[in-house]
């Protein structure tokens, strides 16, 4: 049992407090889920479960908090570990060894269990997570999903009643997300352990938990079941992101249909909102027709029997034929290793054709270098701290500015122009790697748009985000693209692509295998469909609002 | 083509010796290495580790550092040639003078000698990446802390050797990145070079402290620290065949020395090249040492096999 009274903290050279005046009870083999916007002391209050504040951060603590009935203070985070396991973002910053068994032992080893208890417990928590087989393996041979599940396997070798996993699968592909989150449920369900997540992806988690508390601003703002949670309008003052079918039920209850509960999975909604949907359904207007043309320009990228090999041998891409034009909003779909990002990284040079030829504005990639071309196509890479060099967020810009043949006195005012755009002007003079994420991402964006490139392509630009930030992205690519530049983003992110793009190519094995307006791509789809569209899926009768895909575009049909 | 020297994670009969066992023998072979200059010796150590390159199953890694070997030992016997000027078999006496050297003459027994040296480097290295190659480093720790090497350092070293693929990626997308926002990395002019060198330091190390951060966070998590002793789930497992080979490698040690000492394997390349061969007792020594040898291999696989049963 965790017990939590009064409690405050603030880091060391802070002045305002990252928790304040917290009391919070939490009984063994609750499922609770922790969110609210970064920075607001979701991480913090986890760190101060297990120990870490104060003992590996420091700073002023005032209040209690007890585990089981040990005091955090008087106890350090090794000690509590038997009690409390945590779980963090990156899989790869966690593993200490080289291969799963070792790893695992390694919990173990510290607390000085003799071998054959070692033995045990390693078979044990390996069963526990459901990844027997990959015992003997070296830990650089595994999915993120898998070492993710490893790192729950090594946490879990010390018996801890109480585990919290901080963004468990910020990182990871939906396929590995759903790998952990399935473990993390079943963890809770048969084993009873008492589990803490903190998590943005709420549509495959909220039906399993019993508790759902918002932070923000270090205070805790709501803590209910999460139905009753997202009845109420918390969600929405905290401006945390909530699935679309939620969305959709309060648009409808705003519109004055009577809805007796929320509901929390797409199968709950056929059943809360079917009776609405066969009542209305036959009255919707059908005079609305979505499908509007965007503007299309001239071809800015025209790819021809494309072929990739990895030195190692692996094709990578397969006879790829495609022609993007301008002021078009590409997003690029596929399972992992179905040659998305090899695709991307063949637009601006990084990688050079084996067979076939990409033309980027009339002109073939294997003419210019990928810094040359970089005048026209920017890049921006996943990690924002892959691209911050300089010392200031107005040298960053400059750095890319510098490469341009751009008159000295012009490229102030690009500056100026371009930290306005993202909102960020106040932030020129700072050093850009102490901002926040989201901070650090908008210097990232401004230092690759500020040399205006007509194409712009992003690699998983939204994973791991919280829903304010995304929708601030993806309303800033929407606003460049209509300059008349072409945007193409590499996503898993379903329910985004739904809502921004306009053309969605889908990969899988190197091979292009559908290409086409989102609305004819996206829907009726099994894997890749939004959740508005699989819940309207059940009702085929209806085959007019077949291609509806986001909450905006139903309630546009309503009459 | 990069130079693999890490290890690979196979099933031989080689990956399956005790670390202990691989140490020793590399350690035998650098010191007999050494000793010896005759190149008939030097060509029978550098032979018996082939048997021991294919059983490990390590021939393509090995042939790209022998490339690179190669390259080296032929520098050597270039450097060899030119500065040595000792034997008396002269081949070829350059016509023009070089300063400091004077004009040198290429003599044949300068061009052994460079030989010998050169395949001495080549066997040295080779024996090196078969330990690199088919040992665990987390074994190789182990080897250490059993010889009471302090349990931190140990794990320092191995974390350091844990994250070196991690700084790598790191490097190739820091520099992906700067080519991406119009920076040519390839620069002929020194002076913007080391300035872009110095932009993908920061971002690197900036990342590893971050990275630090974060794995200290996760062994303090797990324990680490707790309990003054702790213990270790992996153990080095010494079985009989493991104690004979010990005693092989040893005894190859000690003969090798021993023989040495008498006079055997002993050779002058200057000023004249002597006979290779003193008499017929240089045959009975290499028999020997070819028997201690090439049993090392033999003896791995029969460890194999016996485990199998």
């Amino acid at each position: 049992m965790i017990r939590i009274k009064d409690f405050s903290f603030f880091y060391a050279d802070s002045p305002k407090p990252a928790l304040e005046n917290i009391n919070l009870t939490i009984n063994d083999g609750e499922f609770v889920i922790i969110t609210g916007p970064s920075g607001g002391g979701k991480s913090s209050l986890c760190r101060c479960i297990n120990g870490l504040i104060p003992h590996f951060y420091g700073g002023k603590i005032s209040g209690r908090v007890e585990i089981n009935g040990l005091d955090t203070i008087q106890h350090k985070t090794s000690e509590l570990a038997t009690h409390v396991g945590m779980v963090f973002q990156d899989p790869e910053n966690q593993l200490i060894t080289t291969d799963v068994e070792r790893e695992i032992a390694f919990g173990l080893e510290n607390m000085s269990f003799p071998h054959d208890s070692i033995n045990r417990k390693i078979e044990e928590s390996l069963d526990a997570v459901g990844i027997p087989h990959l015992r003997q393996k070296q830990i650089s041979e595994l999915s993120g999903g898998e070492k993710q599940r490893v790192a729950i396997a090594s946490v879990l070798a010390l018996h801890p009643r109480i585990l919290i996993l901080d963004e468990p699968t910020s990182e990871l592909d939906p396929k590995g997300a759903e790998e952990v989150l399935n473990v993390i449920k079943r963890l809770n369900e048969e084993l009873g352990i008492t589990i803490i997540l903190i998590e943005h992806r709420m549509d495959r988690v909220i039906h399993h938990s019993d508790r759902m508390i918002v932070i923000t601003n270090g205070h805790i703002i709501t803590d209910e079941n999460p139905r009753l949670v997202l009845s109420n309008g918390h969600w929405e003052q905290a401006g945390i992101g909530i699935p679309p079918i939620i969305q959709l039920t309060h648009k409808l209850k705003e519109k004055g249909f009577n809805i007796s509960k929320i509901p929390l999975t797409v199968k709950e909604s056929r059943i809360i909102l079917g009776n609405i949907f066969q009542e209305i359904i036959p009255r919707l207007k059908t005079d609305n027709n979505h499908q509007t043309n965007y503007q299309k320009g001239k071809p800015v990228i025209e790819i021809t029997k494309l072929y990739y090999t990895y030195p190692e041998g692996i094709t990578a891409l397969n006879n790829i034929n495609l022609t993007i034009h301008s002021g078009e909003f590409v997003a690029i779909m596929g399972r992992n290793a179905s040659g998305k990002t090899t695709l991307a990284r063949h637009i601006n040079g990084l990688l050079q054709p084996t067979h076939g030829e990409v033309i980027i504005n009339g002109v073939n990639t294997n003419k210019k270098t990928v810094a040359q071309l970089a005048q026209s196509v920017g890049f921006l890479f996943q990690n924002p701290n892959q691209h911050l060099f300089a010392d200031t967020v107005e040298d960053e810009l400059l750095l890319t500015l510098n490469n341009t043949n751009m008159a000295q006195n012009k490229k102030e005012l690009r500056i100026t122009e371009t930290l306005g755009m993202l909102g960020i002007l106040h932030l020129r003079h700072s050093y850009p790697r102490s901002l926040s994420g989201g901070e650090k991402q908008r210097v990232a964006l401004a230092s690759v748009i500020a040399a205006q490139p007509d194409i712009l392509v992003l690699d998983e630009p939204t994973r791991g985000m919280e829903q304010r930030r995304k929708d601030e992205l993806m309303t800033f690519l929407e606003e460049y693209r209509n300059k008349g530049n072409t945007i193409i983003v590499i996503s898993h992110d379903v329910e985004t692509i739904a809502r921004y793009s306009d053309r969605v190519i889908l990969m899988s094995n190197g091979h292009i295998v559908a290409d086409g307006n989102k609305h004819d791509i996206l829907s009726g789809s099994l894997f890749f469909s939004p959740q508005i569209n699989r819940l309207l899926q059940t009702f085929p009768q209806y085959n007019k609002i077949q291609d509806i895909l986001t909450v905006e575009e139903i309630m546009e049909y309503l009459p | 083509m990069a130079i693999n020297y890490q290890y690979i994670n196979k099933d031989t009969a080689i990956h399956h010796l005790n670390p202990l066992s691989k140490l020793a023998w590399t350690i035998v072979i650098i010191i007999i290495t050494l000793t010896y200059n005759n190149p008939i010796y030097l060509l029978l150590f550098f032979c018996s580790l082939i048997p021991v390159i294919f059983t490990a199953q390590i021939k393509a890694e090995w042939k790209t550092t022998m490339k690179f070997s190669l390259l080296l030992g032929l520098l050597i016997i270039f450097i060899n040639i030119l500065f040595s000027q000792y034997g008396t078999h002269i081949l070829y006496q350059l016509p023009f003078r070089i300063p400091l050297i004077g004009s040198p003459r290429i003599t044949l027994e300068a061009i052994l000698y460079g030989l010998g040296n050169a395949l001495r480097l080549i066997t040295i290295i080779s024996a090196f990446i078969v330990l690199t190659l088919t040992t665990h480093p987390d074994d190789i720790m182990l080897l250490m802390q059993s010889m009471r090497l302090p349990y931190k350092t140990v794990l320092l070293t191995s974390l350091s050797t844990r994250f070196i693929p991690t700084l790598a990626k790191d490097l190739r997308e820091i520099r992906e990145a700067q080519q991406c926002r119009g920076l040519e990395l390839h620069q002929k002019k020194l002076l913007p070079r080391v300035k872009s060198s110095g932009m993908i330091i920061i971002p690197l190390l900036s990342n590893s402290l971050d990275r630090t951060v974060q794995i200290a966070e996760a062994m303090e998590a797990r324990g680490f620290n707790t309990l003054k002793s702790r213990t270790s789930f992996q153990q080095i497992r010494y079985s009989k065949i493991d104690f004979i080979m010990f005693i092989l490698i040893i005894s190859c040690l000690i003969f090798s020395l021993w023989a040495y000492w008498q006079g055997w394997g002993n050779y002058q390349y200057y000023p004249t090249l002597e006979k290779l061969f003193s008499g017929r007792s240089d045959y009975v020594v290499l028999g020997c040492l070819s028997i201690l040898l090439f049993s090392y291999p033999l003896l791995a696989s029969l460890k194999r096999r016996t485990e199998f049963d």
